[in-house]
């Protein structure tokens, strides 16, 4: 296990401009190892999202650094973090985010299509993990013809099928019943651990975060508290 | 928004405006020069004797009429420092001032005090005020007149606003007239007021009994209903205008297209704040109806708008327009923009009809919904695919109609317009089912091709109701295109083809209009060196029993053939191809008898056939003539009679010559033919005769041709330019939509440019497509164009071929189009921060 894998360091973001300039994220620093899987609570509009999106690299920070395996993200061109990106983090997003013009399979495919995966690989890759979340027989359903329980494994399924090094996941479990949610989070609890991914996952749900190797807290825009899960969940 | 609608209506109103002022422009001309006349007295090709003219007010004692020469003038404007030297073509009107005040009353309203004697003056003209100052002119100022060897002077204008007809018009004393179109002691026609009023005449004679009178008086000449001249010149004006109309109609089509699609776009771009306020309990009729009147002042403010560019718009296609009548017709002279409240009335109508009718089903949809269904956009393109055969088989009914209207219509002009506006709308309405039919075709090539997949088809087919709407306005404008490209095309071959085939001699000589080429130069001509044969021409107008018509006598000598295309189709008699005697029988035939042959047009529109006869007024009285033929002729205006020379003189007391076509042996030898032509202008100078070589009147008429339909040029760009703007707000609506979607591939790891890439190859396939969907439109119009509008409006029938490269341009065209319009959009697009769009889903 590499330490300090994934870097954050004194990172500040704020929106809007002048006096109705909002200060989301105030010199939050993070430190996380290969593989490690890293839970993050807060309160609802603290700035989860936000962090996610700037690790991702869909936004920009205003000040602050964070690299990925010695890379320093914050310095990277639109073009060259964009490739970075499709290569090595994987997202998934409380809303899944399908394209719903696409199939199921289809929708998995992208990653490795935009990664220049042969069409071999490509298929062979997708149906592996569609049959792996279950929808081996859904593979060309749309997505408004799968639940949403289903709709959320091809997400995850397409964030992983390119074995990114980092993977991201916002609230995956937020619209799904807590049945449902757990069974998620098992499977890609499951995935992540057999690929050696890094994760960052947000959520409201303490079940959830205590089967991650740690707890990170945020409030206000500030990194509150690190804590153990077992810890954490004596403290509950 | 607002652009969108206003352009729509802009060139709905545009096109209109231009038709109609040109046509009261016309309806005026006329107007001045007949005035009040009821009735003519006319001859034949020389026109009348003057005396004619005086018995007339003498011995029979009418002394309601007024001698009259008609013909064209160029006029070259005084030289001003600093200007150009302009030049106006104008219709030379020769009066006699005293008979005039009765018949038309410009002269009366002069805008200096005129001594009306001063016209009588020689050389003395009157002109419009707006001519003069287009001619630099002041009162005194000298006139050259090109090609006539004299000198007008401008002695007082007429105002144009009381007289806008006069615009066109050079009025000049009956002797100035003579002198200038070498028609010493003759008229062109007398004008006559019928009946006589009862003082005059005692015993009250009907105007029939007059007529009788005057018939019986001066043989040779016959009386015909002024009224009735005029509308044989309408009609053919008419029908210019008819094809005008049909690409209004186009532009109304197109601009319907234009305003549905940017007042869905504006309802759409704000679903959200709907959503939100139905979620705040805002009631849905409420919500439906504040849209609906938004949409509505909207609606208003964009038809003003584009009723002002209209009008802009307008003027400049009305120069245009009136060029073209000018090259087709006569000399028109419009600078006066006139629009009727009815054109002002169904621009508003369209503007704000199509806006509200496009408001409805968005505004349905946005105040049906709550804030949670507002975003699934997918549900109603569902709905849009479900509907899209239903639609397919209207748009099919639609088009069985129009071919149906072509079938029992019988070839009318009307039932031809009407059958390609079905045709287009029906062919609209199935576009949206082929969309989907060649996508799934498209996507399943692209399928394993392309980087992303299906993605970039398969996304097409998913907004059905933005890209086929988008598609169908570019394919019906592309299609227009084709289909008026595919005319011009076979048109302009078919004239090539004629003038190649009716252009046998080397060189013509011609003299100018109404003047003959003198003894001593035929002499010499015909004495030359080299010469294979000669074919010599009189070129005359006469009067028939209706219309009155260009009669062209021909003789020929040598080797030179006569060479007239007869056309199969109209030679209703007889018409099996074995007993069809050859253009040369025909020709001998004509030395011998009392036949003649006359052009497709005029035997078109006077609904004559082979073995007819027609009547023509010549110098010893009214004669039937046989119609031994008919032939192609693609010349514009009156209708063309051909005899030959022998009959001419054997009716005509005329010898004179008006051109000789001369054919020279050797000719291919270019300095042998440099020798001839040396010789030839040393022959001809000092006459005012000009000489042309076969390959410069070729030239010179597909000039002429393509000037002519320099105004469809026009309308063709503007119509795609149209559908171009069309196509920009359907992506900018789908774009819109899509926002999210792109934001997922960009999150995906899509870089910039690959988005942008994609983007641009998307439009570029919806161009492509719309380009395909419009080749057998286009190609339908333009058999309808060619087989129907053109023989009915012309009298034209011409070859029909599909030049490729039409299709070809065609295809590009619609790509071009559509990729320049995706580059706005996929620009933008392709620059969102990803994180902004996701968090507004
Ligand atoms: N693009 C933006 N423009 C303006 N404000 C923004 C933007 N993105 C986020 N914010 C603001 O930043 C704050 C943090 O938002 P963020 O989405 O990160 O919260 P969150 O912790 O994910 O909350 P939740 O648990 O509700 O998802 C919010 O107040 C939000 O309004
Ligand atoms: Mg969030």
């Amino acid at each position: 296990m590499t330490e300090n894998y994934l870097t954050i360091e004194s990172v500040c973001k704020s929106y809007g401009k002048g006096d109705a300039a909002q200060l989301v994220l105030d010199n939050v620093t993070l430190n996380v190892s290969e593989g490690e899987r890293i839970a993050i609570l807060g309160p609802s509009g603290c700035g989860k999202s936000t962090l996610l999106n700037l690790v991702s690299g869909i936004d920009r920070v205003d000040s602050g650094t964070i690299s990925v395996n010695g890379i320093d993200l914050t310095s990277l061109a639109e073009k060259e973090l964009t490739l970075f990106r499709r290569e090595n983090i994987g997202f998934v997003y409380q809303s899944f985010n399908l394209i719903q013009t696409l199939t199921a399979l289809e929708n998995i495919q992208l990653p490795l299509q935009i990664n220049d995966f042969s069409a071999g690989q490509t298929k062979d890759l997708s149906m592996q993990l569609l049959e792996r979340v279950g929808l081996g027989r859904r593979a060309s359903a749309f997505p408004d013809q799968l639940s949403g329980g289903e709709q959320q494994r091809v997400a995850i399924a397409r964030a992983m099928v390119h074995s990114p090094a980092l993977v991201l996941a916002d609230e995956h479990t937020g619209n799904l019943d807590a049945n449902t949610g757990r069974e998620m989070i098992d499977l890609f609890n499951e995935l992540a651990v057999s690929g050696n991914q890094t994760v960052l996952m947000v959520t409201h749900s303490m079940a959830i975060a205590s089967t991650a190797d740690r707890i990170v807290r945020f409030h206000q825009g500030r990194l509150a508290t690190e804590t153990d899960p077992d810890e954490s969940s004596l403290a509950w | 928004m607002l652009i969108g609608m206003a352009l729509g209506v802009a060139v709905v109103f545009a096109v209109d405006i231009a038709n109609e002022s040109a046509k009261r422009a016309f309806s005026l001309s006329l107007d001045t020069v007949t005035g009040r006349t009821t009735h003519q007295i006319v001859a034949g090709a020389n026109g009348l004797d003057e005396t004619i003219y005086t018995k007339l007010r003498t011995e029979l004692g009418i002394r309601q009429s007024a001698p009259l020469i008609q013909g064209d003038v160029n006029l070259l404007g005084v030289q001003t420092p600093g200007l150009s030297h302009s030049s106006e073509s104008l219709q030379l009107l020769g009066v006699d001032i005293f008979a005039e005040p009765m018949f038309r009353n410009q002269v009366g309203r002069t805008n200096t005090d005129l001594d009306s004697l001063k016209l009588l003056k020689q050389g003395a003209v009157i002109l419009a005020d707006t001519t003069a100052q287009r001619l630099h002119a002041g009162i005194g100022d000298h006139l050259d007149v090109i090609d006539g060897g004299m000198q007008l002077e401008l002695i007082a204008t007429v105002s144009t606003e009381l007289q806008p007809g006069f615009e066109s018009i050079a009025m000049v004393d009956i002797a100035t007239a003579q002198e200038l179109l070498g028609l010493q002691g003759r008229l062109s026609r007398i004008d006559l007021i019928l009946p006589l009023p009862p003082s005059i005449a005692e015993n009250n004679p009907t105007i029939e009994e007059t007529i009788r009178t005057i018939e019986a008086e001066f043989p040779g000449v016959s009386v015909s209903d002024a009224a009735r001249r005029d509308g044989a010149l309408s009609q053919m004006t008419e029908a210019f205008h008819t094809n005008l109309l049909a690409m209004s109609l186009l532009a109304l089509l197109v601009g319907a297209f234009l305003i549905y699609n940017t007042v869905t776009l504006s309802v759409l771009q704000r679903r959200q704040t709907f959503g939100q306020l139905r979620a705040l309990g805002i009631q849905r009729q409420q919500l439906f109806r504040s849209i609906l009147t938004e949409t509505l002042a909207f609606g208003l403010i964009g038809t003003l708008a584009g009723v002002l560019v209209g009008y802009f718009l307008g003027s400049l296609l009305l120069t245009l327009v009136t060029r073209t009548i000018n090259d087709l017709y006569f000399t028109l002279d419009v600078s006066q923009v006139e629009f009727s409240t009815f054109t002002l009335i169904k621009a508003l109508m369209i503007g704000l009809g199509v806006s509200l009718l496009s408001a409805v089903p968005p505004a349905l949809e946005a105040s049906n919904s709550n804030p949670g269904i507002v975003l699934q956009r997918s549900s109603v393109e569902r709905r849009v695919s479900n509907l899209a055969p239903i639609i397919f088989l209207g748009g099919v009914l639609l088009l069985l109609v129009g071919v149906a209207i072509l079938w029992v219509s019988n070839a009318s002009l009307w039932a031809g317009f009407l059958a390609i506006f079905f045709i287009v709308a029906g062919y609209s309405l199935m576009i949206p089912k082929l969309l989907l039919i060649l996508t799934k075709l498209a996507d399943r090539r692209t399928g394993r091709s392309s980087t992303l997949g299906s993605y970039p088809v398969r996304s097409l087919s998913a907004s059905l109701s933005r890209t086929s709407v988008a598609i169908a306005a570019l394919a019906v404008s592309v299609s227009a295109t084709a289909g008026v490209g595919i005319m011009i095309g076979s048109f302009r071959l078919s004239v090539d083809n004629w003038l190649v085939n009716t252009l046998q001699s080397d060189v013509y000589i011609r003299a100018s209009s109404g003047g003959s080429i003198p003894e001593p130069v035929l002499g010499q001509l015909s004495a030359l060196t080299n010469l294979s044969g000669t074919q010599t021409a009189r070129m005359t107008e006469v009067e028939t029993n209706t219309v009155p018509v260009r009669l062209m006598a021909v003789g020929f000598s040598g080797d030179t053939v006569a060479s007239y295309q007869f056309n199969k189709r109209s030679n209703k008699v007889g018409a099996t191809d074995q007993s069809m005697p050859t253009a040369r029988q025909r020709m001998e035939s004509l030395d011998n008898s009392d036949s003649v042959i006359i052009s497709e047009p005029f035997a078109n529109k006077s609904n004559l056939a082979v073995n007819d006869t027609l009547t023509l007024l010549t110098d010893v009285g009214a004669i039937r003539f046989a119609i031994a033929g008919i032939f192609t002729n693609y010349t514009t205006g009156k209708g063309l009679v051909v005899i030959s020379m022998n009959t001419y003189r054997r009716y005509w007391q005329d010898a004179q010559i008006s051109s000789i076509g001369l054919s020279f042996n050797n000719k291919d030898v270019a300095p042998e033919f440099d020798a001839i032509s040396a010789r030839l202008r040393s022959i001809v100078a000092n006459e005012s005769l000009s000489i042309r070589s076969n390959h410069e009147i070729r030239e010179r008429s597909l000039l002429i041709f393509d000037q002519t339909f320099a105004i469809t040029h026009v309308l063709r760009i503007l119509t795609v330019g149209i559908a171009f703007v069309g196509i920009l707000s359907a992506l900018m609506a789908l774009s819109l939509e899509r926002r999210s979607e792109y934001a997922i591939l960009r999150a995906v790891g899509l870089t910039p440019n690959e988005l942008r890439k994609l983007l641009i190859l998307q439009t570029g396939l919806m161009g492509l497509i719309a380009g395909l969907l419009a080749l057998p439109l286009g190609i339908a119009m333009s058999k309808v164009l060619v087989g129907v509008i053109n023989v009915r409006s012309f009298g034209w029938t011409m070859e029909y071929i599909v030049p490729s490269a039409v299709l070809l341009e065609c295809l590009l065209l619609a790509v071009l189009a559509a990729i320049l319009a995706g580059i706005y959009p996929a620009q933008k697009l392709s620059n969102l921060s990803p994180s902004e769009a996701l968090r507004h889903q």
